[in-house]
């Protein structure tokens, strides 16, 4: 759940997904779910001549298991946080 | 009846912001507001429909009606589509689903030409097993360094 919670903490900033058929779709992230779905606003696509009508979308929902990579920006993240959070979880797993 | 309505009673404030805000972060809360709208589906087999949503749940099992099958090329600047009518759509073939401003929509296709919908579709099974082709060559040559290539004969999309 780790991971869910991290990225409730990025909601409205803007993020690029990148998809596993390489297509990157930039926007802002609008919401998540536990299977990490997510949610854009304002979406860019980098490929548009793959699918001409994402001109005509304003928000899209992206089914979690078909991301390869959400790209963010640095200041979005303080990893030092991150990865104490992943260290604390997989100990109380252990328990 | 009356002490359902104590029960409910119960449920303290702080309880149902913990309910709401549970509620903010599901499949539910993200697509509800399309219902009944038009909206488009990609699918893993990379086919796209559009068709009005009319429902759904916590998979993304997608119930759309009047719905049509869209298939672009849009190297040569051609198009081609067909009414396929309700579709119940499986969560696990969903790779994304976009609300459709309706007034935008048919501008990219203003330019392209309709060609038949079963030409199209030869011209798409050549495609896709040349791809699948390709995506095997690249399987094995990177398997050869020890790499994964992430590739499914049924990821088109």
């Amino acid at each position: 759940m780790l991971f869910f919670s991290f990225f409730k903490t990025l909601v409205d900033q803007e993020v690029t997904v990148e998809l596993k058929n390489d297509i990157e779709l930039k926007g802002t992230l609008k919401s998540v779910d536990q299977f990490l779905n997510l949610k854009l606003d304002n979406i860019s696509c980098n490929d548009k001549t793959k699918y001409p009508h994402l001109t005509s979308v304003r928000n899209i929902f992206i089914r979690g298991s078909n991301v390869r990579y959400v790209y963010l920006q640095k200041n979005m993240v303080d990893t030092n946080l991150l990865q104490d959070a992943a260290r604390r979880e997989a100990m109380s797993d252990k328990r | 009846m009356m002490s359902q309505k104590k029960d409910s009673k119960k449920i303290t404030e702080g309880e149902a912001d913990l309910y709401l805000d549970q509620y903010n972060f599901t499949t539910t809360a993200a697509i509800v507001g399309s219902v009944d709208r038009k909206v488009f589906v990609l699918l893993r087999d990379g086919r796209i429909l559009f068709g009005v949503l009319r429902t759904f749940d916590q998979y993304a099992n997608l119930i759309l009606q009047y719905c049509v099958e869209r298939i672009y090329f849009t190297e040569e600047n051609k198009y081609a589509e067909e009414l396929r009518g309700v579709f119940m759509v499986r969560g696990e073939n969903v790779v994304m689903l976009g609300e459709v401003d309706i007034d935008k929509e048919d501008k990219p296709l203003e330019m392209m030409e309709k060609i038949p919908f079963k030409e199209a579709l030869k011209i798409q099974k050549e495609q896709n097993q040349q791809k699948c082709k390709l995506e095997t060559q690249k399987s094995k040559d990177m398997a050869a360094y020890g790499l994964v290539h992430d590739f499914h004969k049924s990821d088109m999309y």
